[in-house]
């Protein structure tokens, strides 16, 4: 039992995912299953996502027929598995400014959002470039560039500059610079609230995409494998990852990559009747399992 | 001879327009986003602003020799409606009487409603350019050959 309880849950799926994108280095070594996801976070009378989903009303369709995205369902559905209404979010971090991480800014209409300045910054830096620079910026969106505006505009969208703790009680963000993008953050919960926890989760954001990226392929030669997506660097995400598992004492599970299939049976977890997961990581004290 | 339908060479000459007025907005408004976070006493580079410039000209050149058939007259409407509110977008962030920026807002405002609009009547011509989203790159591309003949 710990402050917060921690559920990560998905909301839409590419079902035919290539591996060499979520791992650097192998080419051809199959797909997998890629599910969309986000995370909340309750307790100390906050309700907490960390990342919004993205907008399927505008361009779901497209995505589907492009890429293969399958299975979308709305975070009214998704959170109702939890018993959470969007309007019931207080807080958003966004791990890093790419459609399927903050393409939902306008689906919570009473949280206050976090995202780092240096994400910010270097992306309109990035939108300046010419449309043979496109793969910096992924898939920006003007629709979320306004509303992070309008958002920003009514004091609804604060802005880090790097590494803050306790943005609420025991949840810390850190800056993970030129990586996965230029201004990707990941959150830490400190569940036991101490300095030094011993019940710390790190919700990685796209800094790791699956568990592999921390233990490489053999588990008797393990290694650092970074993501095979960067506008930063390959270096630069192995020293991030380094840094995520010495916060939770090497303890390779307790590093959330939202975008693993595997997650679901790491730890508790139970299929809702639309195919997707919810997957507990922790229950605060008081708190009744979604899962048992 | 072949004969070009009208509509199919609309669709394909109004198409790149779009991409310039979506890059032209996409440069203001993250200019205006990067304003309204830094706050009221920072000092903002115009970098942004400058970029938007050179699509934004090449935009209104191409539709004021755009012609659009009948069936899509409303479609060329909101092209246009789009260049005004962003060629005024423009002119608000060069101007030092819209300090807070709301014009600027407003007008950004108006062309994101205006370019989504024409999305959603056309495909091809989506407000956001998803080629690069990152969690569903694996698109397949052109032939090697094709993309190095015309």
């Amino acid at each position: 039992m710990g402050k917060y309880s921690i559920w990560v849950l998905d909301y839409a799926a590419v079902n035919q995912f290539p591996q060499s994108v979520m791992l650097y280095g192998p080419q051809y070594v199959g797909i997998r299953n890629l599910p969309y996801a986000y995370v909340l976070i309750k307790g100390q009378g906050q309700v907490i996502l960390v990342d919004t989903g993205y907008d399927h009303k505008e361009y779901g369709k497209y995505l589907a027929d492009l890429y293969g995205v399958t299975n979308y369902h709305p975070a009214s559905e998704v959170l109702g598995e939890c018993g959470v209404k969007p309007e019931d979010v207080t807080t958003v971090l966004i791990t890093h400014a790419h459609f399927d991480h903050m393409g939902g800014l306008d689906l919570f209409p009473n949280a206050k959002f976090y995202i780092q300045k240096r994400e910010i910054d270097k992306w309109v830096w990035a939108l300046t470039l010419g449309p043979e620079f496109r793969f910096l910026v992924g898939a920006a969106d003007p629709a979320d560039i306004v509303k992070a505006t309008r958002l920003a505009r009514e004091g609804r969208m604060i802005v880090v500059d790097g590494d803050r703790e306790d943005v609420l009680p025991g949840i810390d963000l850190h800056l993970a610079a030129d990586t996965h993008t230029y201004g990707s953050m990941y959150v830490t919960v400190r569940n036991d609230g101490a300095r030094e926890s011993a019940d710390a989760f790190i919700l990685a954001g796209d800094l790791v995409y699956t568990y592999d990226n921390l233990t490489g392929l053999d588990k008797n030669d393990p290694q650092l494998v970074p993501i095979g997506l960067a506008v930063g660097s390959q270096s630069n995400l192995m020293f991030t990852s380094a840094d995520m598992l010495k916060a939770v004492g090497g303890e390779h599970r307790r590093v959330i990559p939202v975008h693993e299939d595997r997650l679901k049976s790491v730890f508790p977890s139970r299929a809702t009747a639309a195919g997707l997961h919810v997957v507990e990581l922790a229950l605060a004290d008081g708190e009744t399992s979604l899962v048992a | 001879m072949s004969q070009v339908d009208p509509l199919a060479r609309y669709i394909a000459e109004a198409e790149p327009l779009h991409g310039l007025l979506r890059r032209g907005l996409i440069q203001l408004s993250g200019f205006l986003l990067k304003r309204t976070t830094a706050g009221p006493r920072a000092i903002v580079d115009c970098e942004p602003v400058e970029a938007a410039r050179g699509p934004i000209r090449e935009a209104a050149e191409g539709l004021r020799n755009l012609r659009a058939p009948t069936s899509a007259a409303h479609h060329r409407g909101h092209l246009a409606a789009a260049l005004v509110a962003i060629e005024s977008a423009l002119a608000a962030a060069l101007s030092t009487t819209d300090p807070d920026g709301e014009a600027l807002f407003h007008f950004v405002q108006e062309a994101e409603r205006h370019l989504r609009a024409v999305g959603r009547a056309t495909p091809g011509f989506e407000a956001v350019d998803l080629r690069q989203a990152c969690c569903a790159m694996q698109g397949v591309g052109a032939p090697f050959e094709a993309r190095f003949t015309g």
